[in-house]
């Protein structure tokens, strides 16, 4: 097999040429073509036919395509060792094996590495900010930081995201290579789910405690006047209680803050 | 005029991480507003700025063929509308948040015209004319200068309007804006309280 590490690197680029009808399909190709220039070297016409073939629809998460090139690479290996009469059969086996575990692979990777390690590097990130302000609320901190505190904040936050995303990248590749059907080409060796509710049980306990510290220093804190700090904080309650609920009917958050700007703007324009 | 030219020409570049070349997150809003801040003069505002709009656009996620406003164009948008152009925070975060927008549906209509050159593409991929790391490397020069192309017209616009128009802005209005900036860290930790909640589907 090739060296892993210059397909890891190919896999930087699976997404560059998005496209509505075929997805990766030629950032695949683009990843796979040493592989099949490697393996159809004195095959004009296979390689022709491989690389038609490497160019039909894929669509997994980017960190999780390895777990599908492995597998390709093995099969496209086993394919070029066929008798003529085999090949229909063992790419229509190829097929299934790119099409079931970039479908599962995405799964994975959208739960894991959007769903939770992105948000749970912002959550690191933040509360580098506050430790670094000596514990005081978000908004605070932000306003007082300095610069050192920030880079390490932004270190420790595309660390969080990126070790998990390389490792995943290179073992895919490794793992579905060495794997077979019966360990579904490695996407079966590590337990998913358990490793992603760990982080979001992570992610929870982080976020809440930041939240009630945040609202402790805002009650503790000195307000510019009484009245002031009744109406800053009703206004943080609403808003906290708002945002929960826009998010049981799926709605994103972004159109809450679009809503309370145009509704204050309108009543700053009739005031 | 120099540093806008040179800093939107990083930021499309930048940008390129969201989905098309690494998506390493330097592209994140926390990333890119520390950098165009620092560049700036003010590596504080941008980092907040940043901070703000990653927690909002928390619940956007870029799964299969969905577009979601741009983050990077949301926050750099907004940190060098606020440090070049002198537009408060408050506004200028508001107007950012409008460009990702107004971006994602520019990126809806670049990608449907890659995918009317795809027949082409395949076929010079097929027939061996091209080789896939150069189309992609064309693929990835258009778009930067799609996006470089958009953040030039549209931070431009959207400066000039506001030097042409801040003398009117009301105080009242000031004080709208500068209420809904404040509710957003607020909005966003909430948000991302609850992105943890959700419990996973089986495999």
């Amino acid at each position: 097999m090739e060296k892993n590490l210059g397909l890891v690197f190919r896999t930087f680029l699976l997404q560059g040429y998005w496209n509505f009808a075929r997805l990766q399909n030629v950032g695949m190709l683009y990843v796979m073509e040493p592989v099949i220039k490697r393996i159809y070297k004195d095959r004009p016409l296979m390689y022709q036919r491989a690389k038609a073939r490497n160019l039909e629809v894929f669509n997994t998460h980017p960190a999780m395509s390895g777990y599908s090139i492995g597998a390709m690479i093995r099969q496209e290996e086993k394919i070029s060792t066929v008798a003529l009469e085999h090949l229909a059969e063992e790419e229509r086996e190829w097929r299934i094996i790119r099409a079931s575990t970039a479908n599962t692979a995405a799964s994975i990777g959208d739960r894991l590495f959007w769903a939770v390690l992105k948000p749970l590097s912002l959550v690191f990130c933040l509360l580098i900010i506050i430790i670094g302000r000596g514990g005081i609320s978000v908004n605070d901190a932000l306003n007082g930081v300095n610069l050192a505190t920030v880079v390490l904040a932004l270190i420790i936050s595309l660390l969080t995201y990126n070790i998990p995303s390389l490792i995943v990248r290179y073992k895919g590749i490794k793992d579905s290579y060495a794997g077979s059907e019966d360990n579904f080409y490695g996407l079966i060796n590590l337990n998913w789910n358990k490793t992603i509710n760990f982080f979001k049980i992570m992610g929870q306990i982080l976020v809440v405690g930041i939240i009630l510290y945040a609202i402790y220093v805002r009650f503790r804190g000195p307000a510019d006047s009484e009245h002031d700090s009744v109406a800053k904080m009703s206004l943080i309650a609403v808003f906290l209680i708002l945002s929960v609920f826009m998010r049981k009917l799926n709605i994103p958050n972004i159109y809450l803050y679009i809503a309370a700007s145009l509704v204050f703007g309108l009543a700053a324009l009739i005031a | 005029m120099t540093a806008f030219i040179l800093i939107c020409a990083l930021l499309a570049f930048l940008e390129l991480d969201t989905t098309y070349f690494g998506q390493v997150m330097v592209s994140r809003p926390i990333v890119v507003g520390t950098i165009l801040g620092l560049l700036c003069g003010d590596f504080l505002l941008g980092f907040k700025i940043g901070v703000f709009t990653e927690l909002i656009y928390l619940d956007f996620m870029p799964i299969g063929g969905v577009i979601p406003p741009s983050g990077a164009i949301s926050c750099g948008s907004a940190v060098i509308l606020a440090q070049l152009f002198g537009m408060e925070a408050y506004f200028a975060f508001f107007v950012g948040i409008l460009g990702g927008f107004a971006f994602s549906f520019i990126e809806k209509y670049i990608r449907k015209i890659r995918t009317k050159l795809l027949t082409i593409t395949e076929q010079s991929l097929k027939e061996g004319k091209d080789n896939a790391g150069f189309i992609l490397f064309q693929s990835l020069v258009l778009q930067f200068l799609a996006v470089y192309a958009f953040l030039l017209v549209f931070i431009s616009l959207f400066g000039a309007l506001f030097n042409a128009f801040s003398a009117h802005i009301s105080e009242h209005l000031h004080i709208a804006f500068k209420f809904s900036y404040f509710v957003v860290p607020w909005i966003g930790l909430a948000g991302l309280m609850l992105s943890f909640s959700a419990k996973p589907k089986a495999d």
